[in-house]
């Protein structure tokens, strides 16, 4: 049975002080047991807990107050660690940093990047009232599929587009992994019960097509990627007939489904069937490559929800060329402003959140506060993110975000490149920059 | 302190997307960078207010700025009701239809109650249910109109109001008389059923059938109409709802007093008196309209729905939110449709030929890839 809202989370109230090491170590991962994680995957989550803990009890927030908060995602059980940050030199938040933000430690002191490496995610955010919120998830183990042959979907007659059961929930993520697709097809869908689960747990949702003898012939998921942008995976169609016809079918009731939600836009950045590239605008591309180090380059897509009511972007000038264009392309309405540094002061220690994907080999990392060594900070994430092995290393910009325009210049004289714009991906439009490795 | 807002507010409340509307046109202008805008977004009345209408706007005093209005528009009733052979305390006039939406879903439904309406219509009967904890039952269209046993099927014991958009925007479709009654008949006394009527005055069609005529013989019928599209007169905000008076007794409970300005009141009384000739001047209007971009479009080979009203939908071959960036840039301003859950498609005003021609041709400069995107 999946339980309420309010049965999902346990919060224990603690000084981050290394003698309760003790106590919140076993808290997390009897925590995760009960929340049904196994109890190796349990144990991971205790050791990540366990160093991001002494992380922050010996360095950045040491005797400080703060709460720890165990989640039952229902496909996962997460961590998050909450303390206010005002006060504290938070450059010790960095992935990278080894507690002491100027120092330039080796791996083994990251307690972070130490951490990322027994979970799937991991997430820094602050607030404006420098609330610190500090996530790390661990995905629970399911079975992979047993070798069950799937039946060929019978053909003609009425198919029904809707929200699928959870027995067309798994056919559906069978034939996603064992029929032919141009798509991306993301690994969770190797795991029909966590794609079961996922749905489950609200974080995302599915529509299928459905035969008149109930073979599922197609199906899509979407879910918020943000707070006001609905990615979609698919739409997937696996019939021998008409599979235009189902696509659309799949992509229309989608939208109807989000039509009057607070979804501005979709975007699709795992590819789109050829039948609906002429429904979305082509948002730039992306690269990813797997472990034998082969990159696989897709277009990204998006569409808005409504009418543009335009926005005002922040950037540097070194950006302003290509942001010009690209809206030109896109047709879409922006203010565009320079920022440019007039030599005022800028004190502290920048911070980057990073949303580490360790099965991925992917990270995603985030400003989350200004300082003056943001050419250094990039350049020593990016160093030390490779030598982890991290494959795909993606810098997004809040275009939104006045400050967050200082970063352009660093970004891209360190390797990176401006690849897909999404737009009202945050406060305004969000650029996402890839680092191509010389 | 900062309130507690999860505490304050209902679920209901805070999951509610807010609508946002368009940037006032000058702003727009500057935004897509067009010198001249054509506003074919919202079935305004391309050839504005009736004569007197304007008269009246015109020579209202401006020391009554200063004094409160009829408080229930006294005179606008007298007239309505006298024109349909109502009682006056049978009309309940609101800041638009709008207000007199959230007016009837207050006064009859609470909490676990139920609405029924169409998937792919107005969106206000959905919006106001949805935000005051009302469940919206969505029935999808059929054949681009109302799906009457669909519609019946989902009644339960918790249905309280059925919303009817007839003719429906966006799709222009409309039930006839035989067929609204058997569904008011079949409705009974446990719920009302409201009947959107703004588009009204464009129907030409004989067996359109005239709301206010059925209320004698159904008391469960609530009658919408607008003084927004016709009559010209969206910038006021003035529309009204006629029903039976045991009905419209309980409605008058949760209605707010002076919403109504006074000028709204004097041009909507203005507009009733001088309607005949300007009536007759939009429908030719419309009508040509219709017949000029049914054959444009037809000739791009686009897929119209085009039925009653002074609107169309257009199927474009792509995204209609990038086609209303691109015929913004154009200077014509559409609706994009996938809020109506109507993907790919625009909805058009059938306005003045000048507005057609432009919109013909930016459209025609869109599908060639000459506009950006």
């Amino acid at each position: 049975m999946i339980s309420t809202p309010s049965e999902r989370t346990l919060t224990l109230q603690v000084p981050f002080l290394s003698s309760f090491l003790p106590v919140i170590v076993p808290f997390v991962e009897n925590a995760a047991g009960a929340f049904g994680l196994g109890r190796e995957d349990a144990l991971k989550l205790g050791l990540a807990t366990e160093e991001i803990f002494a992380f922050l009890a010996v360095g950045i927030c040491r005797g400080k107050p703060g709460e720890i908060e165990c989640r039952n995602g229902i496909y996962y059980a997460g961590v998050e660690f909450r303390f206010s940050g005002t006060e504290l030199n938070l450059g010790g938040l960095n992935i990278t940093s080894g507690g002491n933000a100027a120092a330039d430690g080796n791996l083994e002191d990251m307690g972070l990047l130490l951490a990322s490496r027994t979970v799937e995610r991991l997430h820094i955010s602050v607030g404006d009232d420098r609330r610190i919120n500090l996530a790390v998830a661990k995905d629970k183990t399911y079975p992979p599929p047993g070798e069950d042959v799937l039946t060929a979907p019978d053909s003609g007659g009425k198919i029904t587009v809707r929200a699928p059961n959870p027995e067309e929930i798994k056919e559906f993520s069978l034939r996603v992994v064992r029929e032919p697709t141009e798509l991306c097809r993301p690994p969770y869908f190797h795991y029909p019960g966590k794609v079961v689960d996922m749905i489950a747990s609200g974080d995302y949702e599915a529509t299928v097509a459905v035969t008149a003898g109930g073979n599922v012939v197609g199906g899509l998921l979407h879910h918020f990627r943000t707070e006001r942008i609905i990615q979609i995976i698919g739409p997937f169609s696996f019939a021998a007939a008409d599979r235009e016809g189902i696509e659309r079918s799949l992509f229309d009731a989608c939208l109807s489904r989000v039509a009057r939600s607070r979804a501005l836009g979709v975007v699709a950045l795992h590819g789109l069937p050829a039948s609906l590239a002429g429904d979305f605008e082509t948002l730039g591309r992306l690269c990813s490559s797997d472990e034998d180090g082969r990159a696989t380059v897709r277009k990204t897509f998006g569409r808005l929800m409504n009418e543009d009511p335009g926005a005002v972007i922040w950037t540097a000038s070194e950006l302003s060329a290509h942001l010009a264009g690209e809206y030109r392309r896109l047709a879409l309405a922006r203010e565009i402003k320079i920022v440019s540094d007039q030599g005022e002061t800028r004190g502290g220690d920048s911070i980057f959140s990073a949303e580490a994907l360790r099965d991925r080999g992917s990270v995603t990392l985030r400003p989350l506060w200004p300082g003056a060594d943001l050419a250094a900070n990039v350049e020593r994430h990016v160093r030390h993110l490779r030598e982890e092995g991290f494959r795909d290393i993606f810098f997004l910009l809040d275009l939104g975000v006045p400050w967050h325009a200082a970063l352009a210049p660093a970004l891209l004289a360190r390797g990176f490149r401006p690849e897909t714009i999404i737009p009202f991906g945050g406060r305004a439009d969000v650029i996402i920059f890839q680092h191509h490795a010389t | 302190m900062q309130p507690d807002l999860d505490f304050l507010t209902p679920a209901y409340v805070r999951e509610f997307e807010p609508y946002v509307p368009s940037k006032p046109d000058t702003e727009l202008k500057k935004l897509y960078g067009c010198p001249r805008l054509y506003r074919l977004n919202n079935n305004e009345n391309a050839l504005g207010p009736p004569p007197a209408a304007r008269e009246a706007i015109r020579n209202f005093p401006s020391f009554r700025g200063a004094l409160y209005p009829s408080g229930d528009s006294y005179y606008l009733r007298h007239e309505i009701a006298a024109r349909h052979g109502l009682h006056p305390d049978q009309i309940i006039v609101g800041n638009g239809a709008n207000e007199v939406i959230a007016f009837v879903i207050k006064a009859f439904c609470a909490p676990g109650d139920n609405i029924i309406t169409a998937d792919r219509t107005f969106a206000v009967y959905e919006w106001v249910a949805t935000f005051s904890g009302i469940t919206a039952r969505l029935i999808p269209l059929k054949k681009d109109g109302f799906d009457d046993g669909e519609m019946f099927r989902a009644i339960d014991g918790r249905t309280k109001i059925i919303f009817l958009c007839n003719p429906n925007n966006p799709t222009g479709t409309y039930w006839e008389t035989e067929r609204l009654t058997a569904f008011l008949a079949a409705a009974g006394g446990r719920r009302i059923v409201v009947v959107d009527e703004a588009y009204c005055e464009y129907v030409e069609a004989v067996d359109y059938p005239d709301g206010m005529k059925l209320i004698a013989d159904f008391p469960n019928l609530v009658i919408f109409r607008t003084f927004s599209k016709m009559y010209g007169l969206g910038g006021l905000r003035i529309g009204y709802l006629a029903g039976s008076p045991e009905v419209v007794d309980m409605i008058r409970r949760t209605c707010v007093v002076y919403s109504v300005n006074g000028i709204a009141q004097e041009a909507a009384l203005a507009a009733l008196r001088d309607d005949a000739d300007h009536i007759r001047r939009s429908r030719e209007l419309v009508r040509n309209s219709r017949a000029y971009l049914r054959e444009e479009l037809g000739k791009m080979n686009l897929p119209v729905i085009a039925g009653e009203g002074n609107f169309l939908v257009v199927r474009l071959p792509g995204s209609d939110t990038l086609a209303y960036r691109q015929l913004m840039r154009e200077g014509v301003m559409i609706r994009p449709m996938t809020s109506f859950r109507y993907p790919n498609h625009i909805r058009v005003t059938l306005a003045q030929p000048e507005a057609m021609e432009a919109f013909v041709a930016a459209l025609k400069r869109l599908l060639s890839g000459e506009v950006a995107g």
